[in-house]
């Protein structure tokens, strides 16, 4: 296990020196970038409510931080000698937010909570302790229910194969990933639907944007493979009725090399 | 951190680049309300931020109240993944109408 350790006064610039000791201590435990980025973020947000809330932005303090790393572990810990809080009272988040009652520092919780694997407010007498710790993120038990697959096929046309919870945070997903699939110039995809388990109507209004678009760029987007589940969502949204779903990746690919000769 | 305002038709882009965090939040939202003097349909350019914290969605979430109220909006476009993980995770993602790319945006407000 090894040890970083720094102590600061208790201002926003500072923040980012006690960013660089925990993002050390993160490369350290051998976290990927997107953990370090989540670390980073998590001691920016601590920081900056030990600032607004313990110092109430006025007192001369200090934030001093411990880190601990061992492989695929972190420890972090901030100290603080203001005023006694406990942010979980200060400040409680409703998800998805209400933007009326939205209180500074909640998000900054919220994110807490959600990247970290344990979030603890030790205050004592004289002094508030923050102890957060961190393991390797597992992006399907996590933030994502999802994962997503994009390759070319044998015959040309790209395959995109989502697994898992097609969810709102998918449809963003898709849609970055479509977009940059079309900027990159290929105009045939599939979108094989054989090991989703769920579907927004978000994905649906994304699919159909860009099936639109590719329709009349001379391209084509399709969709194979659905679950039954799936299936039944897309026909009652009435999906199947405006562009084509196949039964298989190979009559989607089969079609997809049929409109490519017949141009 | 970068911010650059612009008119496209009728709404104004604000390009951001950079860090936006405690230190630059305020720039920000001096630039939103700049923005927002012009009108009242926003839309933020993210495809170089690197990395925001919750000071600087909460200039956005003040700048989309105002806009709001105006009967305009604020949207976001070309969000790199792991600026977009922050609006997941805040739950401000269901808030904010998200496009991949700026012109998609300027397109949304003609429609």
């Amino acid at each position: 296990m090894k040890s970083f350790a720094l102590r600061v006064p208790a201002q926003v610039r500072f923040i980012s020196q006690v960013v660089e000791v925990v993002s050390e201590a993160a490369n350290h435990a051998n976290l990927d970038s997107d953990d370090v980025f989540r670390c980073q973020l998590v001691t920016d947000e601590a920081c900056s409510n030990i600032i607004e809330h313990a110092y109430e932005n006025v007192a001369e303090g200090t934030i001093e931080v411990r880190c601990f790393a061992e492989p695929k572990h972190l420890e972090i810990n901030l100290y603080d000698t203001g005023v006694k809080f406990n942010p979980v009272e200060k400040m409680p988040y409703e998800f998805p937010p209400n933007l009326s009652t939205l209180e500074p520092g909640g998000l900054g919780l919220q994110l807490m909570y959600h990247y970290m694997d344990v979030v603890q407010f030790l205050s004592t007498d004289d002094h508030n302790h923050l102890k957060m710790i961190k393991t390797p993120s597992n992006r399907l038990t996590r933030l994502h229910k999802y994962e997503m697959q994009v390759y070319e096929s044998d015959q040309g046309p790209l395959i995109i194969m989502p697994r898992g919870q097609l969810d709102s945070a998918f449809a963003f997903d898709l849609d970055h990933q479509i977009g940059r699939i079309i900027a990159d110039g290929h105009r045939l995809i599939v979108l094989d639907l054989r090991d989703s388990t769920y579907i927004v109507s978000r994905v649906v209004s994304t699919v159909v944007k860009y099936w639109r678009l590719l329709s009349q760029q001379g391209g084509a987007l399709v969709i194979s493979n659905t679950p039954p589940r799936v299936a039944t969502v897309i026909s009652l949204i009435g999906l199947d009725s405006v562009m084509e779903v196949f039964s298989s990746r190979q009559a989607a690919l089969d079609k997809l090399a049929s409109m490519q000769s017949n141009r | 951190m970068d911010v650059d305002l612009r008119q496209s038709e009728d709404a104004m882009v604000v390009v951001l680049g950079g860090r936006v965090d405690s230190e630059t939040a305020p720039t920000l939202g001096e630039a939103l309300s700049e923005a927002l003097e012009h009108s009242a349909k926003l839309i933020i350019d993210m495809e170089g931020v690197q990395y925001i914290n919750s000071a600087g969605l909460r200039e956005l979430v003040g700048a989309f109240k105002e806009a709001r109220a105006k009967d305009g909006d604020v949207r976001l476009a070309a969000l790199t993944p792991r600026v977009a993980e922050v609006f997941e995770v805040s739950g401000l993602a269901s808030i904010f109408q998200m496009h991949s790319q700026t012109a998609d945006a300027v397109a949304s407000f003609r429609a």
